[in-house]
């Protein structure tokens, strides 16, 4: 009788354990879910800066030699945009994409040939730098790499975040170059 | 009563009139037309749609961020609501432009034919950055080309020749690219503006609730509950009598041990 009573406690634990582990497993996979869904709607949007980078090289392909080494550059951050790279290469190749593309409209803004074309000194002086602005913000990563923290700060601090981990659910991946280190 | 109905027909009037106003077949969103080219071509659009059943609808932008002028066309094409008219769509800062017929266009000419009136009438204007002069050159010729088959014919007081021809109409170059406020000008800067600004929306809306997660772990309700219901089973004898701490102990206790395994809805 008490051996009966023993197995059906130690039956009962063992459901306890089971349904603690499912439980601390289910509710973090689901948080990865969002944090996934976050960064997926963060990739959409970053066609946009893909956009104002192509629409960069439209206008300074009638000014410069294809073979400028800023015209190669933004379209070498392009193609890692619109690629398969990783995330840190891709915020890489924003923030890199960010900076070549002033130094590119400010070397247009001077340039004599951009200057006797009303058109293209309108769209290099405003529309285009608006354009990136716009596109910049509406990119802003740190919303999502808060949320990532977030979620890896619950995983790691949480005694259930650690039977996630150990069932296989993965840390998030920031948004950010290895020298931000985040 | 009459009274009544007699405001109730204003009020319908003036309510759609905006509807009407809007519903024109010109979508000038680099602003490189002029407004009365963009009346007349409506003015134009009305006889057509009378004789030949379709309509010429035309689209300029700025640029399109990289996708392919002829996918662009086809797309808008379709999407608009008359998808039977020609649709003549103008890249400025790509000196691109194509044009896509819809069905009912395709009844009365074909796509090489318009592709060569493009070519002799329209593209050396538009290259030289005069799309007014371009825009009004085609129309016209257009005009000629279909009053053989239809019958159709421009407006008595059309001023399409004009545009076409005249130096009087021509707009200045320097007003031929006006400066524009950042709202309207950036929605011809992207393929899809519209598109676009939903995504971000979402995204932040993603990365807001990705971060709250709200929806995880036990609500202060539940976890007293859960206590409670604990002390029943656990924290009575067999006798009725009390074993232990009492019931705000018993929730107390699994509130802490919530927060210790992560259960507590943040």
């Amino acid at each position: 009788m008490r051996g009966r009573v023993f197995l059906a406690f130690l039956l009962m634990l063992l459901l306890m354990a089971a349904a603690f582990g499912i439980g601390a497993y289910r509710a973090h996979f689901n948080e990865k879910i969002r944090i996934d869904q976050a960064l997926e709607s963060l990739r959409e949007v970053l066609t946009a800066r893909i956009e104002m980078g192509n629409n960069l090289l439209t206008v300074a392909g009638r000014h410069l030699d294809a073979s400028d080494p800023m015209i190669i550059s933004i379209r070498a951050q392009i193609g890692i945009l619109s690629g398969q790279a990783s995330l840190s290469e891709k915020a890489a190749a924003n923030q890199q994409l960010t900076i070549d593309s002033k130094a590119l409209l400010d070397i247009l803004e001077h340039k004599a040939s951009v200057i006797q074309d009303g058109r293209d000194l309108n769209y290099v002086t405003g529309l285009l730098p608006r354009g990136f602005e716009q596109s910049a913000q509406w990119a802003d990563a740190s919303a999502y790499n808060t949320a990532a923290k977030a979620f890896n700060d619950r995983l790691n601090s949480s005694f259930s975040g650690r039977i996630a981990q150990f069932w296989g659910v993965e840390k998030a991946e920031f948004f950010s170059t290895v020298e931000e280190g985040l | 009563m009459k009274r009544f109905i007699c405001v109730i027909l204003c009020v319908l009037i003036v309510s759609a009139l905006p509807s009407a106003l809007s519903a024109s077949a010109v979508d000038d969103q680099a602003l490189v037309l002029n407004p009365a080219l963009t009346a007349e071509i409506d003015a134009f659009n009305l006889q057509l749609r009378l004789a030949a059943d379709f309509e010429i609808s035309i689209i300029t932008r700025d640029f399109l961020g990289g996708k392919n002028v002829s996918t662009y066309t086809n797309q808008a094409l379709k999407s608009l609501d008359s998808s039977g008219n020609l649709l003549l769509v103008m890249v400025i800062g790509e000196d691109a432009y194509e044009v896509a017929l819809g069905s009912n266009a395709q009844k009365h000419i074909s796509h090489e034919k318009v592709e060569r009136l493009l070519s002799d009438t329209f593209r050396v204007p538009f290259l030289r950055r005069d799309y007014n002069e371009a825009v009004a050159s085609f129309l016209v010729r257009f005009e000629e080309i279909l009053q053989a088959q239809t019958g159709f014919s421009l407006p008595q007081a059309s001023r399409l020749p004009e545009f076409a021809k005249q130096e009087s109409v021509r707009l200045p170059k320097e007003t031929a690219k006006p400066q524009v406020d950042i709202d309207i000008g950036l929605g011809s800067v992207f393929e899809n503006f519209g598109h676009n600004e939903e995504n971000a929306k979402q995204y932040s809306k993603d990365a807001i609730d990705a971060q709250e997660n709200k929806d995880n772990g036990l609500s202060l309700f539940q976890i007293a509950l859960i206590g409670f219901i604990l002390y029943k089973i656990f924290g009575k004898k067999q006798n009725g009598r009390r074993k232990g701490c009492g019931p705000l102990g018993w929730i107390f206790g699994t509130w802490g041990l919530s927060r210790f395994f992560g259960w507590r809805r943040r």
